[in-house]
């Protein structure tokens, strides 16, 4: 019985120490020259409230930051994309225009390598006379 | 010897100097290769470098967007106890 009374003493004790608990529909009281009384509990919950408000405003305002700067990352990263895509059109077309050189080359190589040998041979036989 | 070289070139030379054009095409046609294939290198060097750069930039928009929506948390996770006179401050 002792315990249970030391016990209901703390918790009445402490109680006063409680976070502001507002009842907005009855502790808020109209004067009749237009102004409004808070109890303190409904004091101490609107500060609360403005606490949280402007926590929240500031914390948005840095998320936009946040928002900003992933948004510059983004574009960042889609303009190296586009950088490679357009680097890999260019190399395609030099790629192209050295396979097709290159193919009209080795035609070019075994036809001169064909004359030149018939010439060495029909020289070396006009000497030969 | 000689002499039959000597003949064979004057009665000849016009038929060697057709061939030239052709020999002369044949070199063309080897260095334009070579220039593209350079131009090609250059055109992947100044991707790569741009790319770097833009890796890097991307990379630390995103480290700092990061860290500021880190000390946003802690800074919003912070709640100073209310007091009367809150209205005062």
């Amino acid at each position: 019985m002792k315990t249970f009374v030391s016990a209901l003493l703390i918790a009445l004790t402490f109680s006063n120490f409680a976070v502001a608990d507002c009842n907005f529909a009855t502790d808020i009281t109209k004067n009749d020259n237009g102004t409004y009384t808070y109890t303190k509990e409904c004091h101490i919950a609107v500060g609360v409230m403005k606490r949280d408000l402007d926590s929240d405003d500031a914390q948005l305002a840095e998320y936009q930051k946040v928002i900003d700067l992933k948004d510059l990352a983004l574009t960042k990263s889609n303009a190296n994309s586009q950088l490679w895509m357009d680097t890999s059109f260019r190399l395609q077309d030099r790629m192209n225009s050295v396979d097709s050189l290159s193919s009209k080359n080795q035609l070019l190589t075994f036809g001169l390598g064909v004359v030149f040998t018939g010439l060495a041979v029909w020289a070396a036989g006009q000497l030969r006379r | 010897m000689d002499q039959k070289i000597k003949d064979l070139w004057n009665n000849n030379k016009v038929l060697f100097f057709l061939l030239i054009p052709l020999v002369a095409v044949w070199f063309g046609r080897n260095i334009i290769i070579d220039l593209l294939v350079s131009s090609s290198n250059k055109v992947v060097g100044d991707a790569t470098g741009k790319s770097d750069k833009l890796t890097h930039e991307s990379d630390a928009a995103n480290a700092q967007a990061n860290q500021i929506k880190a000390q946003a948390d802690v800074t919003a996770a912070k709640k100073d106890p209310v007091t009367e006179d809150w209205n005062k401050k």
